[in-house]
Formats: structure tokens, C-alpha cells, sequence
């Protein structure tokens, strides 16, 4: 059995399409992911909005100023832009020309007016109204913590004393606690390189529907020539599964390295556990293939193939790989269907893999595994039923 | 002495085909026996329900005088197999192939080593051990498709027409190999249709057709089964029919064609064959050219019992 072990893994590496599916395909797929996400990265990045300010006497001597100047300093969090002009004139050139995305202007009693423009390119839709509503949230917000202020000068002017009570009232957060419930700051696109290792996985596992090919009399010469020999069925196919899972793993750690490395998707430095991850997926995925391998149907190693990828691709299409439309699609299905989650395996790996990322709690992702190594082994006993029991009418 | 292959009443149908028809069988230790027929005749199809590879309707089959089933795992480790087409793996090289093959039966790798070297040896592939079976020209490939079936030393073998498509050279080469391997104690089973190699090295012989034993014995028993004892060409310049029909009144002459300046005779055995017929010839003034006498072949033992060509 040792030597079916070896010769599955050197057969399987010296064909082209092992290394097309499991090393050139992840490494594309998740390249193409790292372009695609990197604009959706920079997109959802909140770039400082321009904004005009007149510099009259008035601004000089608003507290508003101070609110807007502290939310134009340079940083991480940089909110605003401030462009000082001389005049309202000056201000309203630069409005027009684009050049800001709206002006503010203090008036007697320190109120900030907001100034836009009617119209806008519609082709900048998204960014325009995206600037417009800071620029309304910064003057509003400011507002109301002035509203808030002069109200507790009223009502209960100690508390004005404690400074920390103040600045409490006026953050942001105000009395709400943030709590986080995942282990890892949600990030929306992380999803899709968990479901695109379901993919892989499942493409790889054609590595051992396609080595079984090569066992069965009545789909190759070579086949009956190794049936009549002197190692037993299930001892060709236990050779054929562990070769075949080797190369299978091989892959996911190749995909799971490169997006790790190379695209630097953080897997919040649980990489071994990813491996673990890994090999439940090259199991379950190599089950699946000894399984269709072994499937009495015509036309040898092309259908099987076809079975296969048609399999794997559809599934994906429900772990929502295909982008945000699938991804709604995955979500509406899983949430009709919970099962779908559970006999999907694509979507089966990239639940697990996400639970491994989210949770802090390594529950979740162990049963998912388990759900994995348990779905190899009913393929595999699948499998080894259907083969055998198998003689041929026709060779 | 206990049969190394007995099979009795064999029978195999495809659908309403009957491929095997009652086939029996018995093969002695340390023959050549041949089984020849034309394609379709039964021969791989026997083999194969012989190996378990396939299902048959009703029979029974022993190796080594123990029931053969498909799980006998001990009864194949002492067979090799040599099928029609060459079946290796073609990412592999020639010494990784064999060694593989060697590894279904051999564990021990020391052995094993030995075995594999013994067998490229065998085969004359030494040359070649990192070729892989896609740069190997036909005859070559054949070789590595024998060596595969015979490097763990098997007591019984099957060649399942392993000359066909091979050049001359490598054809003489392939059958002299199988003579070697049967001095060393092997069994062979050797399928082919064709007769001239069948005759060359085969101690006995079975002549089939549509799944049935038509006749079996040794290449003279098969030979002395039939009428025909002779056949006897002549040389011809023109020749009227009246002659040919005065030829086929002979007493001994079976039969009489004409094509191409060459007169066959095929006759029964008698002392006065070719006598008889260039006396008939030259009464009707025929210019003769070479005359030549040979035994029946093969095919004339399945021409006669069949009535058509063995390569038909």
C-alpha cells in the first residue's frame, strides 16, 4: 500500500492539471481577490472632505473652529479638510470650481452654517453625498452638543465643573460602551478567501476521482492490469485516498500560505489551526473524489471530471463566492435551509474557517472540522462499497 | 500432476451473445499453450473471467488446483499478466513501472530491487530506466509492458497478444523471451491469431471461435486432425479450365485454385501427390515453373474445421 502511496503522489504531481487546479488556480483566484478587495478597501477608506472656511472675525472667534481644526489634523482619523478664504467670495469659487465640497461659515451666536452647491456631477454621486453628509454630521453634531451644554448650564451648572463629565457628554460615543463579540474586527471581505479555500478544496477533488480512474478494469487497461494484482482492492484504494489527500493538502496549504504571505489576509494568528482547517477540507474534498471516482458512470475520467467541477462550482455559487449577489443568495439560502450549511462543503469550510477568524471559542470551528473528517468518511465508505462490490459484465 | 489452469464448462454472455460457449480448459505445468483465434473469437474474454476480472454466467475455474475468486489474492500474487494494449502509467519511468508492478506482489524493497533490475535485463530495457513510456517507440513499450507482468517472477503468465503492432526484430525478440521464461519454470498462456508465432513456440494449442473450443492438442495432433496433408504450389503459364477440373478429379486432391500464375493443389496425404499432378499438367502441355510441397499450417487446420481464414 506504501507504493500506491507513492505512486498517486508522483503520478498526480507530474500531471499538468494537478498543478493548474491546485497551485496556478488558488494562486490566481486569490490574486484576483486581493485587486478586487483592495479597491473596496480604499472605497470604504474615509478620505479628509475639503471644506471651505471664511476666515472673517467671526470663524476667528466661534468655538466651531476649534471643533472643525481639531478634525483637520493630520492622522488616521482625519475628518476634514479646511481651505481658509478671505472672503464669502473667495469661498464660493472654490465651491463651484469643485474644489470643496461645501463651506462653513459661523454666524453672530456661533451657529456654523453648512453652504452646498444644488447640483452635482451625478457621475460622483457616491463620493459627493458621501462628503456632504460629514460635512452635515460635523456642523449638526456640533449643534447639538452646544444645545447640550448651554441645557446642563441651565439645569444643573456643577456638573459643568467636572471636566471628564463633560467630555463624556460631548464624545462621540456618548454613555454607550462598545463591546465587541467577534475575537477580530469584522472585515467584509475575509468571507470570500475562506470560501475560495472551499473551492479549492473541492477542485482538488478531482486529484483522487481521477487516480481511482486508473483502478477500475472497465475504464482503463491500466486498471484491470492493477486489479489483477496482488494487492487488494481496499488496499488500493486506502493508497489511492492517503496519496491523493497528500497532494489535496499540499494545495490548501499552497492557497492558504499565498493569501496568508502574499495577498495578507490576517488569520488573527491562528495559521496552524488554519492547517488544521486545511487538511479536514483536502479530507472531505478526497472522500468526495474517491467517492464520483468510484461511480459506475460512462465516459471514464471526462465525466468525472465534469461531475466534479459542476459540483464544486455550484457550491460555491452557495458559500457566495461569486461576489456580493451570491453571497446575499448563500445568505438567504442558509438561512431558509440551516442544513444547506451542513451538507454544502464549500460552504462547510468557509463557515469553518470563518468561525476560526471571528470566535474566540475554537468550539465552533472543531465541529465544522469534525463535520468535514465525518463526510470524508461516508464517501470513503461509500467508496469502498461501490468498488467492492464491482465486477465487470464488460471490459 | 495438478492442472495449473483448469477450467470447465465456461460460459459468458453478452446480452443475447454467447462469448464463451462451455469453454474448458486444462493446462500442465511448465507449457506454452496457445490459444488462437480470430478477433472475437473468446480468447481475451476467457483470460479475463479466468483473472476474475470478469463476471460469467456458469463454470468453474482453478488455478494451482484451488478455486479461483476474485478475492484469492494469494492464488494472483503467482500470476503475471502482459495484457493486449501496453498498460502503464505514462508518468512514470520505465524502472518506476516496474518497480510499482513488482511492489503489487514483492514488499521486500531489497528484493524487489533485484527483481526490477533482473527484469529490465530480461527485456533488454537498460538503456532506457528514466524513459518514460511516451518516448519509447512501440516495440519498446511492449517490452516494458512485459516486464511489468513478469518481474515478480510468476509461475503462471498470460500474454495476451503481446506482438501485435511490433515490428519483426522486436516480435523474435518477445518470443524468445517467453521460451526463456517457460526454461525457467514459468506456465504461459500466449493468445494470438496469428498461427505463425503459435506454431513457433507453443507446446499445445487451442483453436477457437465464437466462445468455442473447436479443436486442441499439439501442432501435429491439430494437424493430423484434418484431411489435408499436403499442399503443393506449381508454377503455371496458361492454364485451361478443362485442366483444373481434370486436377480436381485427382483421388487425392482436396482442392484446386488458380491465381496469379500459381497453381495450389491441396491434397490428402498420399506418396503420389505431386507426381500425379505435374503428369496432369504437362499432358495438357502447361509450361511449369518452380514446384514446392508444404505441410498444412494452422490455418488450413481452421480453414478446414471452419471453413474460412483464420485471419478473416
Amino acid at each position: 500500500m506504501f507504493n500506491t502511496i507513492i505512486i498517486t503522489v508522483k503520478t498526480l504531481l507530474r500531471r499538468p492539471s494537478t498543478w493548474v487546479w491546485g497551485a496556478v488556480f488558488p494562486v490566481a483566484l486569490s490574486t484576483m481577490f486581493m485587486f478586487m478587495f483592495a479597491n473596496l478597501s480604499s472605497d470604504g477608506k474615509v478620505d479628509p472632505v475639503p471644506v471651505a472656511v471664511v476666515a472673517d472675525e467671526t470663524w476667528g472667534a466661534s468655538s466651531f473652529k476649534d471643533v472643525a481644526t481639531s478634525l483637520a489634523k493630520e492622522g488616521d482619523d482625519q475628518l476634514l479638510e479646511i481651505h481658509e478664504c478671505e472672503d464669502a467670495a473667495d469661498a464660493n469659487r472654490a465651491l463651484k470650481a469643485g474644489e470643496v465640497a461645501g463651506i462653513y461659515t459661523v454666524d453672530a451666536a456661533g451657529t456654523p452654517k453648512l453652504t452646498l452647491l444644488s447640483s452635482y456631477d451625478n457621475s460622483r454621486a457616491s463620493s459627493v453625498l458621501t462628503d456632504r453628509s460629514i460635512l452635515e454630521t460635523v456642523a449638526s453634531s456640533y449643534t447639538q452638543n452646544a444645545e447640550l451644554m448651554s441645557q446642563i448650564a441651565q439645569d444643573n451648572p456643577a456638573a459643568l465643573a467636572d471636566p471628564e463629565a463633560v467630555a463624556r457628554a460631548l464624545s462621540l460615543e456618548g454613555g454607550t460602551r462598545r463591546v465587541s463579540l467577534t475575537r477580530t474586527t469584522p472585515d467584509g471581505t475575509v468571507i470570500y478567501y475562506y470560501a475560495l479555500f472551499g473551492l479549492v478544496a473541492m477542485m482538488s477533488a478531482e486529484f483522487a476521482a481521477l487516480s481511482v480512474v486508473d483502478l477500475q478494469p472497465n475504464l482503463s487497461g491500466l486498471g484491470a492490469r492493477r486489479c489483477v494484482g496482488g494487492l487488494s482492492k481496499t488496499a488500493s484504494l486506502a493508497g489511492i485516498f492517503v496519496g491523493s489527500w497528500l497532494v489535496s493538502f499540499a494545495s490548501m496549504t499552497i492557497a492558504i500560505g499565498y493569501v496568508r504571505l502574499v495577498v495578507g489576509v490576517d488569520f488573527g494568528g491562528r495559521e496552524g489551526l488554519c492547517l488544521v482547517g486545511g487538511a479536514a477540507s483536502a479530507l472531505a474534498a478526497t472522500g468526495l473524489g474517491l467517492f464520483v471516482g468510484t461511480l459506475p458512470v460512462k465516459g471514464g475520467k471526462a465525466s468525472k471530471s465534469g461531475i466534479l467541477t459542476g459540483f464544486a462550482t455550484t457550491c460555491a455559487l452557495f458559500a457566495g463566492l461569486y461576489g456580493e449577489p451570491a453571497m446575499a443568495l448563500a445568505d438567504d439560502v442558509a438561512r431558509a435551509c440551516p442544513a444547506e450549511c451542513w451538507l454544502n462543503p464549500v460552504k462547510l469550510i468557509c463557515d469553518m474557517f470563518n468561525r476560526l477568524y471571528f470566535f474566540e471559542d475554537l468550539g465552533p470551528f472543531a465541529v465544522r472540522a469534525g463535520a468535514l473528517v465525518l463526510m470524508a468518511l461516508v464517501f470513503v465508505a461509500a467508496a469502498t462499497l461501490i468498488f467492492g462490490r464491482s465486477r465487470y459484465e464488460h471490459l | 500432476m495438478t492442472d495449473i489452469v483448469h477450467v470447465e464448462n465456461l460460459v459468458k454472455r453478452y446480452d443475447d451473445l454467447i462469448a464463451l460457449d462451455h469453454f474448458s480448459l486444462s493446462i500442465a505445468p511448465g507449457e506454452i499453450f496457445g490459444l488462437l483465434g480470430p478477433n472475437g473469437s473468446g480468447k481475451t474474454t476467457s483470460i479475463n473471467c479466468i483473472l476474475q476480472l470478469l463476471a460469467y454466467d456458469k463454470g468453474t475455474i482453478e488455478l494451482f488446483g484451488e478455486p479461483m475468486t476474485p478475492a484469492r489474492y494469494d492464488l494472483k500474487r503467482r500470476i503475471g499478466v502482459v495484457p493486449q494494449q501496453v498498460a502503464v502509467f505514462d508518468e512514470l519511468t520505465v524502472r518506476e513501472n516496474i518497480d510499482y508492478f513488482c511492489s503489487l506482489y514483492v514488499n521486500d524493497r531489497k528484493r524487489r530491487r533485484a527483481l526490477v533490475d533482473e527484469a529490465i535485463d530480461f527485456v533488454g530495457l537498460g538503456d532506457f530506466t528514466k524513459f518514460r513510456p511516451g518516448k519509447l517507440s512501440g516495440g519498446l513499450a511492449r517490452r516494458l509492458n512485459i516486464a511489468c507482468g513478469i518481474a515478480h517472477k510468476p509461475e503462471l503468465i498470460f500474454f495476451d497478444e503481446p506482438t501485435v503492432a511490433v515490428d519483426p526484430q522486436s516480435r523474435n525478440a518477445i518470443l524468445e523471451g517467453i521460451c526463456r521464461l517457460r526454461d525457467e519454470g514459468a506456465t504461459v498462456v500466449y493468445t494470438s491469431h496469428y498461427m505463425e508465432e503459435v506454431e513457433q513456440i507453443c507446446s499445445r494449442i487451442m483453436i477457437m471461435d465464437g466462445g468455442r473450443v473447436l479443436a486442441q492438442g499439439t501442432n501435429d495432433e491439430l494437424k493430423r486432425m484434418i484431411q489435408m496433408g499436403e499442399r503443393v504450389t506449381v508454377e503455371v503459364g496458361a492454364v485451361e479450365p478443362a485442366t483444373v477440373e481434370r486436377l480436381r478429379a485427382l483421388e487425392h486432391v482436396l482442392g484446386v485454385d488458380l491465381s496469379g500464375g500459381e497453381l495450389v493443389c491441396t491434397c490428402e496425404t498420399s506418396p503420389h501427390n505431386l507426381v500425379d499432378i505435374l503428369d496432369t499438367l504437362r499432358a495438357a502441355d502447361v509450361a511449369l515453373g518452380r514446384v514446392w510441397s508444404e505441410p498444412p499450417t494452422l490455418n488450413d487446420v481452421f480453414l478446414e474445421i471452419t471453413g474460412r481464414e483464420l485471419r478473416d
